[in-house]
């Protein structure tokens, strides 16, 4: 039967692969993202989406809620320009002389000294009211009330409270910065002065002024022209000549569309609260405030990144249990044995850092006790096969690699403190904690007592997207981050541990032992990937004596 | 799963659960082809990255007609920038020596099964313009027609970027085995 089969030699042909095959082939070559690539896009992608950039209205019932914050600046910014209008318009009727401009310039600080300013902007195409307002510069509070939710500045306290309509539920948020620097606060609401100047120059406003009677009071009207090139075609002001109180403020833009009239008057009351305007007390209250410890907490972790651990050479090897198994024997270059394992020698001096990962025999670790160890890191860096080297230097990072033995790449990459970077010790001790701007975060700090272990400070941070990671700091030991978890929804995509400590000669403390499990989710069949647990030992000697040319990037071998 | 202009309607109105719904319907196809285009893994997981994240901030989803096309392109757009500015497409073997302990997911860079790798080492020998049109006809199931008015050549050269793209990496896959 094998004889009847038999070709021989000389007549077999070499047979390609068909087109169909090679298509067959590509088609089947996919790959898929692990769980924590997609907790890291959807982060990022979803701050964006939460991100108030100027998205336009399709729907707009649909837009409501996306479109609460960045409305209501719009509004206000628009507002905000007319009043520095106004103001230049004291300002340029200074260029009168007399008495008239030390009344005008006068006129901000009575402004100001009112218990509250109250006014309604209403559009004067659709007679509508389009926001109500109050500010009281005492008490730093600024409140407007729209059709679509409330905004309530509270400058003192650094509270923002906003009302969405649409979800039915009050978002308590600390004032954030951008909103402070564009004047949408009442400790800056005055400070737009100066930029007027620089406006009227640019615009060439046109001033007239009269003086009529209204409603029993001395009223004095002021009408600016603006240039051609303005978006305001022109501004009419009131003032109360008797209070020397603004009266009312219109608006005419050259889009007609938009103008609007502001109608001002000063109560003795305003409101203490988001309640006081209308919302009811049962409204969910959604908590966004970030205790005031955890700035605090994230200010000291960031110091400490910055100024603990500064010099040092640290030797980080697989511990005993985990050797060269890996499923990909490609992984490994085929001159080494299963005994080797792939080490990671890392350097820091001050602000200069380097990272070097190859090979080293396992069998020679042990040989070593512990203590000759620590004193041989240097000399042991030296006998590990390097497979790659990486030199970070200043904000950049600059890398090679060698492939049997030859350097194959030798490139540029990326940025030093990448989020979630770990592969310096100061890194995995003090990891980088995001503070989000523009997106809806919520913040908790506890104390988490674990049984017969130190106490831990945790700092939780929840994304709108689901995406969860929390920080467990240990205050006995300076503060390391002794544990990591990153979590979407109720799944534990990753966890990075501390498991055991060891000091340095110097008292410093630092990780001797770090697990790292990732959990990768489901496989396309539906079945569950199994975790993926790393451990590592860490052998650290501060300050070493290194020489200069590890933090050169010309040092790095050309391919 | 919701259709895909019901899909974009949400992204549109900032709904979270919409990103997410397009994101896990099209993350692996745009990864395998970005991955395909792209030296390493790491650099193809940048460029779904970028994709996503720009998709969502150009505020251009509204004017979508085919999510799918759209992201694809994109994809390819994204990998062909980032070619541009490493200028080197390494050999695919390097980044198997490119596995980090320390990183937070060291994983990462082991997923790709072997015989995939054969695949996209096989494709990196490619001109640029032959692997883009085979990814983007194989993976992206692009007519060549479209891909003929992406490229901006015509139909012709297309089918023929094909033909030789194809011809090249049934010498560089060997034999049957």
């Amino acid at each position: 039967m094998a004889l009847k089969n038999f070709v021989p030699f000389w007549e077999r042909k070499v047979k390609m692969k068909s087109i169909n095959e090679i298509e067959s082939l590509i088609k089947k070559s996919c790959i898929k993202t692990v769980a924590t690539t997609d907790a890291r896009i959807l982060a990022d992608a979803g701050a964006l989406l939460q991100k108030p950039v100027e998205k336009e209205k399709v729907d707009q019932r649909l837009n409501l809620s996306f479109l609460l914050r960045p409305f209501f600046r719009k509004q206000l910014l628009r507002f905000a320009i007319s009043a520095v209008i106004v103001i230049g318009v004291f300002l340029g009727i200074y260029q009168f002389g007399g008495d008239s401009s030390k009344v005008y310039a006068q006129m901000t600080e009575t402004m100001k000294q009112m218990l509250w300013t109250h006014w309604i902007v209403i559009s004067q195409r659709t007679d509508e009211t389009v926001a109500e307002s109050w500010y009281n510069f005492e008490d730093s509070i600024f409140a407007q009330k729209r059709n679509d939710g409330i905004l309530v500045y509270n400058n003192l306290g650094d509270i923002e409270f906003t009302y969405n309509q649409l979800r039915d539920k009050i978002y308590l948020s600390n004032i954030r910065d951008i909103d402070r620097d564009k004047d949408f606060v009442p400790a800056a609401s005055f400070q737009f002065i100066h930029i007027i100047l620089d406006y009227l120059k640019k615009e060439a406003a046109n001033i007239s002024r009269d003086l009529i009677v209204q409603a029993g009071q001395d009223v004095e009207v002021v009408y600016a022209k603006m240039a051609a090139s303005c978006k305001i075609d022109k501004i009419e002001l009131k003032r109360d000549v008797k209070k020397n109180l603004l009266l009312s403020l219109r608006v005419d833009y050259k889009d007609s569309t938009k103008d609007i009239i502001g109608i001002f008057d000063y109560p003795k009351n305003g409101p203490q609260s988001i309640y006081d305007l209308g919302v009811s007390q049962n409204t969910e209250v959604v908590n966004l405030i970030i205790p005031s410890d955890i700035p605090q907490l994230i200010k000291r972790i960031n110091s400490l990144r910055q100024t603990s651990l500064t010099d040092y050479i640290a030797l980080s090897l697989p511990s005993d249990n985990e050797k060269l198994t890996t499923s990909s024997p490609y992984k490994i270059p085929r001159y080494f044995t299963a005994n080797d394992n792939l080490a990671c020698v890392i350097y820091r001096k001050q602000n200069e850092r380097c990272q070097r990962r190859g090979y080293f025999s396992i069998e020679t670790a042990k040989m070593l006790n512990i203590l000759d160890l620590h004193e041989n890191i240097q000399n042991i860096s030296e006998e590990m096969f390097t497979v790659s080297s990486t030199i970070y230097n200043s904000d950049k990072i600059f890398c090679y690699q060698l492939l049997d033995g030859k350097p194959v790449r030798n490139m540029l990459r990326g940025q030093v403190e990448t989020y979630g970077s770990r592969i310096f010790i100061e890194q995995i001790c003090w990891p980088k904690i995001i503070v989000p701007k523009n997106t809806l975060v919520k913040w908790k700090v506890e104390s988490v007592s674990v049984s017969n272990k130190e106490p831990l400070i945790m700092i939780e941070r929840s994304l709108e997207s689901g995406i969860t990671e929390r920080w467990f700091l240990n205050p006995a030991r300076n503060y390391i981050c002794q544990k990591n978890e990153l979590i979407r929804g109720d799944t534990l995509l990753s966890e990075m541990e501390i498991l055991e400590y060891a000091k340095t000669k110097n008292g410093q403390w630092y990780p001797e032992k770090i697990k790292n499990t990732e959990y990768r989710g489901i496989k396309g069949n539906g079945e569950t990937f199994l975790p993926e647990t790393t451990c590592k030992i860490i052998y650290l000697l501060e300050n070493p004596i290194l020489p200069k040319i590890l933090f050169d990037p010309n040092s790095l071998p050309k391919p | 799963m919701l259709e895909d202009s019901r899909l974009l309607e949400l992204v549109n109105n900032g709904d979270k659960d919409g990103l997410n719904q397009i994101y896990a319907k099209y993350k692996n196809e745009l990864l395998t082809i970005a991955r395909s285009l792209l030296p390493d893994i790491h650099t193809a997981e940048d460029c779904l990255h970028n994709v996503i994240v720009k998709f969502v901030s150009s505020n251009s989803s509204s004017h979508i007609h085919n999510l799918r096309s759209y992201l694809i392109k994109s994809v390819v757009n994204q990998a062909k920038d980032q070619l541009k500015k490493t200028k080197k497409q390494s050999d695919c073997r390097v980044e198997t020596l490119d596995y980090d302990s320390n990183s937070i997911a060291p994983s990462m860079r082991m997923i790709e099964i072997e015989e995939s790798n054969k695949v996209f080492e096989a494709l990196a020998k490619l001109p640029n313009e032959q692997r883009e049109v085979i990814v983007m006809h194989i993976h992206g199931e692009m007519k060549f027609k479209e891909i003929a008015d992406f490229q901006c050549v015509s139909t012709n050269t297309v089918q023929s970027r094909y033909a030789y793209g194809i011809e090249k990496l049934r010498t560089f896959l060997g034999k049957e085995s």
